[in-house]
């Protein structure tokens, strides 16, 4: 074995450094081609020169750009635009609470809904599409999204509590959370077993297969904040994740308390997928696989596995909702069936032309 | 030796008993004075249902379970509403049928214990029944014919009552309300064959942009009604659509199904509607700009008020050409002369 000295070994460092750093930018700049791609592609007739002659007249009014017709502005600003966006915020959120939980939980097959989220937001849907019941506001359009929200933050809750009396750690919580989904999908099979109406039954699968087809500015503007806040506070952990993914006595013994971790963790996942899969439905996959390509890509340090992790995500859901919109144009293909034709085989392909082990 | 000897006498009582059954079978089966090459008497009579099975009935038939809420009200339309016995939860009209037992929640569904308690004649069901075949393996066991149908099937609608007809033996009262569908759908097709335009018409179904395409009873009747489909071309009967295509295929009409929690109210059908026309995407479409956005009950296109649905249709896409009828009036009388009662509720939001 060979010695190196500490300059050796520091240039090591910025070598690898600047490896990962040139891999997250080269990811963001394949965002932002793929939504120049996005806002030009779809059913409608507008490509790309008409794309951004819309969007710059709006966000630069003083160019007295040519914004073209009314129903040209409606394609690009109110329906690709905001779906864009909506779509690199909800794979982003998904995307890194999924590397989060899979840190600070230490398995691999962890997603963002480990906690049981996805099926209390689908019973809490569920209860609104079929009922009407709501249990922050009683009417209108908002009834399905806070209900969702409502019941992933309760679901939450559940696992802490119940994850609290035996003492907070990784198995209590996930075996709290499996025990909490299979409540709310018995409880949301139920529901779907004893609605009255038949279209009630549709709509509630048509919810829990997800899609971005619902984005608006308004969900664009509540999610995309959210997101950003919430991934922001989980990078600020990371150096803690990274601590306690060696075991809780280093942890302990380097003054980083695990179960504090794990609840705040905990708390900011919920949030941003709770706010994601409100409006968006339960979308799958993204959240699981992102964070394994990324940690392919770039390795376990969740300093940066967590920002390469949430562009992942952002890219595999903006390519896979894109191709969704113009497979079967004019007909649209719900984002979740094409996320996994896409995410497996790019997945599989990861897995078998690296060489490095990551989970031991 | 002697193990041998028993089970050779086991075997051969088997193949008797065996025989003895089967010659008392077909002994019953063979009724008196029927020839035995085809099988059919006056009383019997075949037929062949919406799903292309061939189907034996014994006449007369009077103890009928109905499992569509369509063929329910062509049952009472025909005369045969004392001969129901047994419904679906959805079959609620005419009132008199809702003091008859519920033996599913539709036919999807049934309870096959309470319906074989009942000892139909003969079960009436949509093909939802034909995607339970353990439901339906198990009537046939028991023998009772079962016919499916889809009244909600406008090419189904006059082959299910001529088969209907000829089971109640009411052949006359079938071939009046075929008349009675066809004298609508000649008009109909008249006065929109004499004029070539057609306006664009998108319909959603239960969900935004879900809408009715090519091979959908939907785009059919649009195109009979004398409008054309903006998903006309489209192949998946049932697609969501993209709401771009929908923004620039510009329709002039928006008609949208009133979902059932909706149906009869007027409150709940306007805010359906307020939502479409406040949708920030269609403003640009000449439907929400002229306010030409209707909701419709889809139990106006359900068996016998079929005409009544097609003429809403048709005058919403061609006012002018239909001023002279008044759809609602003529659901209105066919709602007393069939059911005896007076027409009740909202099924057609705002009138054309």
């Amino acid at each position: 074995m060979t010695t190196k000295t500490i300059e050796e070994l520091k240039k090591i460092y910025r070598r690898s450094v600047k490896r990962k750093v040139l891999i997250i930018l080269s990811l963001f700049s394949a965002i932002i081609i793929t939504m120049l791609v996005s806002v030009s592609i779809g059913a409608g007739s507008p490509r790309f020169t008409e794309a951004m002659q819309v969007i710059f007249s709006k966000l630069l009014p003083s160019l007295n750009l040519d914004p073209g017709s009314a129903t040209t502005q409606i394609i690009v600003w109110n329906l690709r635009l905001p779906r864009v966006i909506m779509a690199i915020a909800a794979g982003a959120g998904l995307a890194a609470s999924g590397a989060t939980m899979q840190g600070v939980l230490r398995n691999p097959l962890v997603s963002s809904y480990i906690l049981g989220v996805s099926a209390a937001a689908g019973f809490g849907a569920a209860l609104a599409t079929v009922f009407k019941i709501g249990i922050i506001i009683s009417y209108g359009k908002y009834l399905i999204i806070t209900n969702a929200f409502a019941f992933s933050m309760l679901a939450m809750l559940m696992v802490y509590g119940i994850a609290r009396i035996r003492g907070i750690t990784t198995e209590t919580v996930i075996l709290a959370g499996v025990a909490v989904g299979y409540l709310f999908s018995a409880l949301l099979s139920l529901i779907q077993y004893v609605a009255p109406q038949h279209e009630a039954v549709r709509a509630i699968v048509f919810w829990l297969m997800g899609g971005l087809h619902a984005s608006t500015w308004e969900a664009a503007i509540i999610v995309s904040p959210i997101v950003l806040l919430t991934v922001i506070l989980m990078m600020q952990q990371s150096w803690n994740i990274n601590i306690t993914s060696m075991g809780e006595d280093v942890a302990l013994s380097l003054g980083v308390n695990p179960r504090h971790v794990l609840v705040i963790t905990m708390v900011l996942e919920s949030l941003a997928t709770a706010s994601i899969i409100a409006f968006t439905g339960v979308i799958g996959f993204v959240c699981l696989i992102s964070p394994h390509i990324s940690r392919m890509l770039i390795g376990t340090d969740h300093r940066y596995l967590i920002p390469c992790s949430a562009i992942m995500g952002g890219l595999l859901l903006l390519c896979s909702d894109t191709v969704g919109r113009v497979i079967l144009m004019p007909a649209e293909v719900p984002v979740g069936i094409i996320t996994s034709l896409l995410g497996v085989p790019f997945f599989l392909y990861i897995l078998l032309s690296k060489r490095r082990r990551i989970w031991q | 030796m002697k193990d041998k000897t028993i089970l050779t006498i086991a075997i051969l009582a088997i193949i008797a008993i065996a025989a003895v059954v089967y010659i008392i079978n077909t002994m019953e089966t063979k009724p008196e004075g029927v020839s035995r090459e085809t099988g059919l008497t006056e009383t019997t009579i075949a037929l062949i249902d919406g799903v292309g099975r061939n189907i034996t009935v014994q006449l007369p038939v009077n103890r009928i379970v109905t499992l569509n809420s369509g063929i329910t009200e062509l049952l009472y339309a025909l005369g045969a509403g004392d001969k129901v016995i047994g419904r679906d939860a959805n079959s609620i009209f005419p009132s008199q049928v809702k003091a008859k037992p519920v033996v599913a929640s539709s036919s999807y569904d049934p309870n096959v214990e309470l319906l074989l308690e009942l000892h139909p004649d003969l079960v009436l069901a949509d093909d939802m029944l034909f995607y339970n075949q353990e439901a339906l393996s198990k009537l046939e066991e028991a023998k009772i014919p079962v016919v499916i149908d889809n009244p909600t099937n406008i090419t189904r609608i006059k082959p299910l009552i001529t088969n209907l007809g000829r089971i109640l033996q009411a052949k006359d009262k079938a071939e009046e309300i075929i008349a009675f569908i066809e004298q609508y759908e000649k008009t109909i097709r008249e006065r929109v064959d004499q004029i070539g335009y057609r306006p664009l018409v998108y319909i959603e179904w239960w969900a935004p942009w879900q809408s009715f395409a090519k091979g959908s009873a939907g785009n059919e009747i649009i195109f009979n009604a004398g409008g054309l489909n903006i998903a006309a071309e489209i192949r998946d009967p049932a697609p969501v659509l993209s709401p771009e295509f929908v923004v620039e295929k510009n329709p002039d009409i928006i008609i949208r199904m009133a979902p059932s929690e909706a149906r009869g109210n007027l409150t709940a059908i306007n805010a359906v509607r307020n939502e479409i026309l406040n949708r920030p995407e269609l403003q640009v479409t000449k439907a929400v700009k002229t306010g030409k956005v209707y909701i419709y009950d889809p139990v106006l296109f359900e068996g016998l008020r079929y005409p009544v649905g097609l003429l809403y249709w048709a005058k919403c896409f061609h006012p002018e050409l239909f001023a002279d009828m008044n759809p609602e009036a003529i659901h209105s009388q066919l709602v007393k002369k069939y059911f005896g009662c007076e027409l009740e509720g909202v099924y057609f939001y705002p009138p054309p």
